[in-house]
C-alpha cells in the first residue's frame, strides 16, 4: 500500500521538482539549526567545565597555569639522556620523560618488528611443527595483558637474577645482576662524542641510498661504526665492583630490561599477525611463478612475496607502532621514568592535575604525528608504483 | 603427469603426519630437533609442575619441595578471585558472577540478538549491583571500593563493551554524517582518545574530573574509572564501525531510498546490518582487547584481576612462589580471550554471506 | 521555534546543574550529619596505621582516629566510612570533598597547609625519615651511602627530602621510584635496591611485617626530617576543624589526666577532679561549644581509648612492632606530645 501512495512522487512529473530533490532543500534547511544547536550545546557544555573547574581550582587554593614548569622540580629520576638533577626545573624533568619514552619504545619497535617477521615467517613454514609452536606463542601472549606479562618479566628478573654484590661477570667489562645491565663505556669528550655519533649516522644514512645492497650494506655500515666505538676512543670506563655493588661504566636498568621485554614480545605477537596476513595476500601465483623460475623458497620469500607483502603490511605496521609507544605508559607500574611516571609525580608534587595530564597528553599526540609522518613516507615508498 | 590427473588418495592420518615432519632431510632434521625440545620441555614442566610439586598450603612443604607449590593457590587464591570484599558475604560476588556469567551465555546465543539479550544482560548487570552493593534486602552494604578480583574484571569488561557499542556506533555514524559539525566533534574525540595511552584517560579520571565536576556531584570513583573504561572502548569501537559502514556500496542506499525507506529505517533495516556483520572479526579482537585493558585499572588502585594479583604479591612469604599465581591469572585472562575468539569465528561463520 | 525551545531548556538546566555545585560555610559538617558517617580517608594498608582484615573490619593507630571522631559526633565509633587512599591521591581525595578528613600518616608542611587549602588538626605522631638496609660490616651511618641506590614510593615528601639531603652532603645516589609501597618492598627485598628510605615508623612495620630474615637488616641511627604526621581536613568549615583538632587533644589530655577506657565510668562518678570530670562529661559542658552532646569525649574514651592506649595497642607494647614511645612520650614524660588545656 505505502508503495501505491509514495510511487507518484518518486517519479515526478515533469515540470514538478522531484522529490528527492526537495527532500534535499528540506534536510538542508533543518541541517543549519540542527548544526547551530551542536554547536551552542557544545560551547554551553565547555563553560560549563571551565566555570566549574575554576570555582573547584579557587576553593582548593590550586595554582593554574604552566607557571611551574620552571619551577625546580626537587625530585630525582634514575636513568635517561637528559642532563638533569633535582635542581632541575619541571620542564626539564618532563623532556627527560619524553625521552625516556623513546628510549623505551624506540628499541622495543626494534626488536618487535624482528619477532614479528621470524614468527609470521614461521606461520606459514612447511614445517607443521614449527607453525604450532609459532601459533601457540602467538595465541598465548595476544591474550594475556601486557600489565600481568611486564610484572611477571619484572619479578622474574628481580627473583632470578643474582643480587648485585654476586653479579655475573664476563671479562670484568660487563656485569649483569637484578640492578640491570652494567659495562664499559668509552670516555669521550664533548667534540669527539657529537663527531662519533655523527660518522655513525652518515654511515647508516650512507647505507642506505646503496642501490640494490641496501641491507648488506647497513650490516657493512654496522660493523664499521661497532669498529669506530671499540677502536677510536683510547679511554674507557670501566663498572667496577663498589661498596654498594656496581659503579662506573654505562648501565641500563633492570625496569628498562623487562619493559623492553615485555614490550617487544606484546608488540612481536602482533606484528606476527600482520605480516601473516600480508604474506597471505600474496597471490598464490607468485610463489608459483618464483618456483616456475627455479628460485628456493627463501630467495621467494626475501625478493616476491615480503617486498610485495609491505604495501599491505606498512598500514597496520603504523598503528602498531603507535601502540607500542602508547603501551609503553605502562612503565609506571614497574619504576621506569617515563613520560607517565614523571608526568605523575609531578602532580603530586605540585597538584596541577590538568596542568600535569594535558603536558602528557600533548606529549603523547606530537609522538603520534611524529610517527604518522614518519610512516607516511614509507608507506609512499611500500605502495606499487603502476606505470 | 598421468598422476596429477587424478586426485591423490586421502591419506591416513599418521601418514599425512609423517610426510609433513618428515619429508625430506631437512624438513626431518628441524622436526626431530623441535621435537626433542618439545619433550624436554615438556618433562621439565611435568616434573615441576606434578611430581615436585606441594599442593599444601604450607610455606614450610612449599620450601622443602623442588616444584610447584600450588599450595600458593590454595592460600591466596581467594584473594586473588575475589580480592578485598569482605570474606564473610563472599557468596555475593561469587552469585553475581554467576549470574553475570550465565546471563552472558544466554544473551550470545544468536536467537537472543536485539532487545531480549540486552534486556537480559541490564537485569544481570543490575543482579549483580545488588547482590555486590547490598543495603537492600537485608544485605550488608560493601562499598565499592571493596569490590575487586574476577568480578571486577568481568563486571569493566561488560559494561565497557555494552555501554561503549552504542556510543561508538553513535560517534560512527556522526563521523559519517553529512553535517560538518558533527563530523568533526565525533573525529576530534575518536583522534584525541586513540591518540592517548588508556593509563591517561585514568588517571584524567581519578584525578582531573573531580575538578571538572560541581563539587557536590562526588562521583564514586569507580564510576569514574568506568566512564572512563567505556570512553576509550567507544573511541576504538566507532572506528571498528566506521570501517564496517564504509564498506557498504552506495547503491544500498540508493536501492532503500528507492524502496523510499525512512532514514531511521534505512539505518536499521539496510546499513547497520550488513555494517555490522563486517565488523565481526575486528570487534571480536576489540573485545579481546577491552578485557586485557580492564587490568590497566590496577594502576590507578582500583584492585580487579590484575590488582588483587600485585596484592598477593606484598605478602613477602609466599612472594617466591609468584610463577604459580602469574599462571592461574593468566590461565583465566587466556580463557576469557580464546572463549570470545572463538565465539567471533562461529558469529562469522553463521553470518557469512552464501 | 521547537529548536530555540530546546536550546533554552538545554542552557537552563546546564545553568541549573553549575548553580547546585557551589559549596557553603559548614557544608562538610553538615554533611556528615546527613550522612549519619565520617567519611575518613586511610591508607590502603599500612600494618599499625591502618589495615582491613579478610572480612574488611579495619584496624590500627589512624583507623581509631576516625573511630574517635565518629564516637565525638555520633556517641557510636563504628560510624565510619573508611576509603582507603594511595600516597598520590590522599591530598587530592580530601581537597575534593571525597573524604571528610584524612588520616594517613601525612606530613604536616607549609606548602600542603597553605597552597594546597588544607589544615592540619594537630601531630599525633611525630615521626622522621629513616633508612634501612642490608646489615653490611662497616655500614653505621646515613653519610656513608655515597653511590647506593635508593627505593623510594612516589607522591610523598620523602621523594624531595632524600634529594636535599644527599645533595647538601655531596653524595650521589640513584632512585628508584616505585607507584606503589608494596612495589618499592619487593624490589628493596629483593636486593634492587641498597636501601629502602621512608617514615620510621613505616620502616619499623615493615621490618617487622614483610621481612623474614630480621637479622639481617638495620635501620640507620639517623633520622634526616622532621615528619609530623597528623590528621588533615579541607579548609571552609571552621566547626569540623574544631571538632577534629579537639577529639585529638582530648585523647592526649586523657591520657595526661590518667583516664582510660577501663576507668572512666568509675572516674566519672567519683573523680573529684574537674579536670577529670570534664572529660568524662560529667562537670561543665564542653560539647556545646563544639555543636556536640555533652558526652562527646566520654564516649571518644570509652569507645575508643587514651592515646596512650590506642598507641599501646596498634604500634607498643601491646602490639607486634613494639615501638617504644620516644618523641611521643606526653611532655611530662620527656616526649613532645603536649595538647592545650581542655578548658
Amino acid at each position: 500500500m505505502m508503495s501505491d501512495v509514495e510511487m507518484p512522487s518518486i517519479v515526478g512529473t515533469a515540470g514538478a521538482v522531484p522529490a528527492f530533490k526537495r527532500q534535499r532543500t528540506a534536510y538542508r534547511a533543518r541541517s543549519v539549526p540542527l548544526q547551530v544547536l551542536v554547536v551552542v550545546l557544545t560551547v554551553l557544555f565547555a563553560g560549563w567545565i571551565i566555570h566549574n573547574a575554576a570555582n573547584n581550582l579557587a576553593a582548593r587554593h590550586i595554582a593554574s597555569g604552566f607557571g611551574f614548569l620552571t619551577d625546580a622540580a626537587g625530585f630525582a629520576i634514575s636513568e635517561g639522556f637528559v642532563p638533569y638533577d633535582a635542581q632541575s626545573s619541571y620542564l626539564v624533568a618532563f623532556a627527560a620523560g619524553a625521552a625516556n619514552t623513546l628510549r623505551a619504545a624506540v628499541p622495543a619497535i626494534i626488536v618487535a618488528s624482528l619477532i614479528g617477521l621470524t614468527l609470521g615467517v614461521a606461520q606459514i613454514s612447511r614445517h607443521a611443527l614449527l607453525r604450532l609452536i609459532a601459533k601457540s606463542v602467538v595465541d598465548l601472549l595476544r591474550n594475556i595483558p601486557l600489565l600481568v606479562q611486564l610484572l611477571v618479566w619484572y619479578i622474574a628478573l628481580l627473583e632470578f637474577l643474582p643480587r648485585v654484590d654476586s653479579a655475573y661477570s664476563w671479562a670484568g667489562v660487563i656485569y649483569l645482576s637484578n640492578g640491570g645491565l652494567a659495562f664499559a663505556a668509552p670516555v669521550l669528550d664533548g667534540p669527539h662524542r657529537i663527531g662519533l655519533v655523527v660518522a655513525t649516522i652518515a654511515l647508516f644514512v650512507g647505507a642506505l641510498f646503496v642501490p640494490r645492497h641496501r641491507l648488506k650494506a647497513s650490516a657493512a655500515a654496522a660493523a664499521v661504526s661497532a669498529a669506530i666505538w671499540l677502536f677510536i676512543p683510547s679511554q674507557w670506563d670501566v663498572p667496577q665492583a663498589g661498596f654498594f655493588g656496581i659503579s662506573g661504566g654505562a648501565s641500563i636498568s633492570v625496569e628498562w630490561l623487562s619493559l623492553v621485554a615485555a614490550l617487544s614480545l606484546y608488540s612481536g605477537v602482533y606484528c606476527a599477525e600482520i605480516v601473516r596476513a600480508g604474506l597471505m595476500a600474496v597471490r598464490r601465483g607468485q610463489w608459483e611463478a618464483a618456483h616456475a623460475l627455479n628460485l628456493t623458497r627463501g630467495q621467494t620469500l626475501r625478493k616476491i612475496i615480503i617486498p610485495q607483502s609491505l604495501r599491505v603490511i606498512v598500514p597496520p605496521y603504523t598503528s602498531l607502532v603507535m601502540n607500542t609507544l602508547k603501551n609503553s605508559s605502562l612503565a609506571v607500574a614497574v619504576g621506569y621514568p617515563d613520560i607517565v611516571s614523571i608526568g605523575t609525580t609531578s602532580l603530586n608534587q605540585t597538584g596541577q592535575a590538568i596542568e600535569c595530564i594535558a603536558v602528557i597528553a600533548a606529549v603523547y599526540l606530537s609522538l603520534n604525528i611524529i610517527t604518522a609522518s614518519i610512516m607516511g613516507v614509507i608507506n609512499r615508498r611500500a605502495q606499487l608504483r603502476e606505470r | 603427469m598421468a598422476e596429477m590427473l587424478h586426485p591423490p588418495m586421502p591419506m591416513s592420518m599418521p601418514r599425512r603426519l609423517w610426510t609433513t615432519l618428515f619429508s625430506d632431510a631437512g624438513t626431518a632434521l628441524v622436526s626431530m630437533l623441535i621435537l626433542a625440545l618439545m619433550v624436554y620441555a615438556g618433562v621439565n614442566a611435568l616434573r615441576w609442575g606434578v611430581f615436585e610439586s606441594e599442593t599444601l598450603g604450607d610455606v614450610t612443604a612449599c620450601r622443602a619441595a623442588g616444584g610447584a607449590c600450588w599450595g600458593a593457590l590454595v592460600e591466596k587464591g581467594r584473594l586473588i578471585l575475589l580480592g578485598r570484599y569482605p570474606s564473610t558475604e563472599q557468596w555475593r560476588p561469587i552469585a553475581g558472577t554467576l549470574i553475570l556469567l550465565v546471563c552472558l551465555g544466554i544473551s550470545a546465543l544468536p536467537q537472543n540478538f536485539g532487545r531480549r539479550g540486552v534486556v537480559l544482560v541490564a537485569f544481570a548487570l543490575v543482579c549483580f549491583g545488588v547482590l555486590l552493593r547490598g543495603g537492600v534486602f537485608g544485605l550488608t552494604p560493601v562499598d565499592t571500593d571493596l569490590w575487586s578480583g574476577l568480578p571486577l574484571t568481568l563486571l569493566l569488561s561488560v559494561v565497557a563493551c555494552l555501554f561503549g557499542m552504542p556510543i561508538g556506533i553513535l560517534i560512527a555514524l556522526a563521523r559519517r554524517s553529512k553535517l560538518p559539525v558533527l563530523r568533526w566533534l565525533a573525529t576530534g574525540y575518536v583522534e584525541l582518545v586513540r591518540g592517548l595511552p588508556l593509563i591517561t584517560l585514568l588517571f584524567f579520571g581519578a584525578f582531573v574530573l573531580p575538578i571538572l565536576l560541581p563539587p557536590a556531584w562526588r562521583l564514586d570513583p569507580m564510576l569514574r574509572i568506568a566512564v572512563c573504561v567505556v570512553l576509550f572502548a567507544a573511541a576504538y569501537q566507532a572506528e571498528v564501525v566506521r570501517a564496517g559502514l564504509q564498506a557498504i556500496p552506495a547503491g544500498q542506499l540508493e536501492a532503500a531510498h528507492a524502496l523510499s525507506l525512512s532514514k531511521w529505517q534505512t539505518l536499521t533495516r539496510i546499513v547497520l546490518p550488513q555494517a555490522l556483520r563486517t565488523t565481526i572479526p575486528p570487534t571480536a579482537s576489540l573485545l579481546i582487547g577491552t578485557v586485557k585493558d580492564t587490568s590497566l585499572v590496577a594502576i590507578v588502585n582500583v584492585y580487579d584481576l590484575t590488582g588483587t594479583l600485585r596484592l598477593a604479591q606484598g605478602d613477602a612469604q609466599w612472594r617466591p612462589y609468584f610463577p604459580e599465581m602469574y599462571l592461574m591469572v593468566s590461565a583465566i585472562y587466556l580463557a576469557i580471550g580464546l572463549s570470545i575468539a572463538s565465539y567471533g569465528r562461529y558469529l562469522e561463520r553463521r553470518y557469512a554471506l552464501k | 521555534m521547537k529548536i530555540s525551545t530546546m536550546l533554552m531548556l538545554g542552557a537552563s538546566a546546564l545553568c541549573a546543574m553549575a548553580s547546585a555545585g557551589t559549596a557553603h560555610a559548614g557544608a562538610t559538617l553538615d554533611a556528615i550529619t546527613k550522612n549519619g558517617l565520617v567519611t575518613c580517608g586511610v591508607h590502603t594498608g599500612n600494618p599499625g596505621f591502618a589495615t582491613a582484615d579478610s572480612a574488611g573490619n579495619w584496624a590500627g593507630f589512624d583507623v581509631d582516629y576516625c573511630r574517635a571522631l565518629a564516637a565525638a559526633v555520633f556517641g557510636d565509633a563504628s560510624k565510619v566510612k573508611y576509603v582507603p587512599t594511595s600516597g598520590q591521591t590522599r591530598l587530592t581525595a580530601l581537597q575534593s570533598g571525597e573524604i571528610d578528613v584524612l588520616a594517613r600518616n601525612t606530613t604536616w608542611t607549609f606548602t600542603r597547609d597553605t597552597s594546597l587549602n588544607l589544615l592540619w588538626a594537630g601531630v599525633n605522631f611525630y615521626d622522621g625519615q629513616a633508612f634501612i638496609t642490608v646489615k653490611k660490616p662497616g655500614l653505621e651511618s646515613v653519610k656513608q651511602l655515597d653511590g647506593a641506590t635508593v627505593c623510594v614510593d612516589s607522591g610523598s615528601t620523602t621523594e624531595k627530602n632524600l634529594a636535599d639531603y644527599f645533595k647538601a652532603r655531596g653524595l650521589k645516589y640513584t632512585a628508584v621510584v616505585f607507584d606503589q609501597p608494596e612495589a618499592s618492598h619487593q624490589a628493596f627485598l629483593n636486593g634492587r635496591c641498597n636501601v629502602y628510605t621512608n617514615d620510621f615508623t613505616s620502616l619499623a612495620s615493615f621490618l617487622t611485617t614483610e621481612v623474614t630474615d630480621k637479622e639481617g637488616y638495620q635501620i640507620l641511627p639517623e633520622l634526616i626530617s622532621k615528619e609530623p604526621l597528623g590528621p588533615a581536613v579541607r579548609r571552609g568549615d571552621d566547626d569540623w576543624f574544631a571538632i577534629a583538632r579537639w577529639t585529638l587533644n582530648v585523647m592526649i589530655e586523657a591520657e595526661e589526666d590518667g583516664v582510660t577506657s577501663e576507668n572512666i565510668d568509675s572516674l566519672k562518678a567519683s573523680s573529684d577532679d574537674p579536670a577529670v570530670l570534664r572529660i568524662t562529661g560529667a562537670g561543665d559542658d564542653l560539647g556545646k561549644f563544639l555543636g556536640l552532646d555533652q558526652n562527646w569525649s566520654y564516649n571518644v574514651i570509652k569507645q575508643v581509648g587514651n592515646y596512650g592506649e590506642v598507641f599501646d595497642r596498634n604500634l607498643g607494647s601491646k602490639s607486634s612492632f613494639n615501638l617504644a614511645r620516644g618523641r611521643n612520650a606526653l611532655w611530662s614524660e620527656g616526649g613532645i606530645l603536649y595538647a592545650p588545656p581542655l578548658r
